[in-house]
């Protein structure tokens, strides 16, 4: 149920929660995702694991990187 | 002395301001239940036509962008989101949002999960709407292993399930404040029908 590719994530993203995934967002989340201290960066961490909030913020990198091409 | 008294992590009534009842500490989700029959000729057509509207910002940017999308045959429905987006504001005390007016046609998340964010708006407008655990119902410790829904769900025939037409508002993850538990909560499954659903989510941005 917890992605563990890019594809999947993104598929996760668009099709099942309906969300843009725009630079907007992607940045957006990488700012709150990348401060350690975050409250919600804490929670996400707790709840899915640090390998995915790496994942994460591995994807939504590739997501900037894309758009920026 | 140990406490069991049973507390009600839920509120409904058919008056709007029992989702003021959702910064109560113990309650997850409040739901405004109501009679939207005077919309159906309207939410008809959204439905059918396949809407897909998104939009983000205040209130007014929102409306102002909605206005297009949904006027063509009438105000009722234009109105209707206006009064819940006024109130998710003054719930939120915010002032920026994300809304989501679409025609569904395929399944959403269908594992029971919590949400990443402080509050959401749902209503589901036409078709099955959303289901949801009451505290009591919920095996937080398989949720947190990310265990099927099977696991999480204490008794299956206690699932709660909104109507159509229902506001809820529910509280995430990240909701201010000390051990606020988020409401468990997933999509109906509509693939294997063949339904329809018109739904509206408004999120803080």
């Amino acid at each position: 149920m917890i992605p563990h590719t890019f594809e999947a994530w993104k598929s996760c993203i668009i099709n099942d929660c309906k969300i843009d995934l725009t630079l907007e967002f992607a940045q957006k989340r990488l700012s709150v995702y990348t401060d350690k201290n975050n409250a919600e960066t804490k929670k996400f961490a707790a709840l899915y694991g640090e390998q995915h909030l790496y994942n994460v913020i591995t994807w939504l990198n590739m997501v900037l990187n894309q758009g920026q091409r | 002395m140990q406490n069991n008294a049973i507390v009600k992590s839920w509120h409904s009534g058919q008056d709007m301001s029992v989702l003021n009842s959702i910064h109560l500490f113990d309650v997850n989700v409040s739901i405004y239940e109501r009679d939207i029959s005077k919309l159906e000729a309207e939410l008809q057509y959204l439905l059918e036509q396949g809407i897909d509207f998104r939009s983000s910002g205040s209130t007014s940017d929102i409306l102002n962008a909605l206005k297009e999308e949904v006027q063509s045959n009438g105000n009722g429905v234009l109105q209707d989101i206006r009064v819940l987006l006024e109130c998710f504001r003054d719930l939120s005390k915010l002032d920026s949002f994300r809304l989501f007016l679409a025609t569904v046609q395929s399944d959403m998340c269908r594992r029971f999960h919590t949400d990443m964010n402080d509050l959401r708006l749902l209503c589901t407008y036409c078709g099955p709407g959303t289901l949801w655990l009451d505290e009591g119902n919920v095996n937080r410790e398989a949720l947190t292993a990310l265990e099927p829904n099977e696991k999480i769900v204490i008794d299956e025939s206690k699932i709660k399930q909104a109507s159509a037409g229902d506001v809820l508002v529910l509280k995430g993850e990240v909701y201010p404040g000390m051990n606020a538990k988020a409401v468990v909560h997933r999509s109906p499954s509509i693939k294997s029908n063949s339904t329809k659903r018109l739904i509206l989510r408004i999120d803080t941005n």
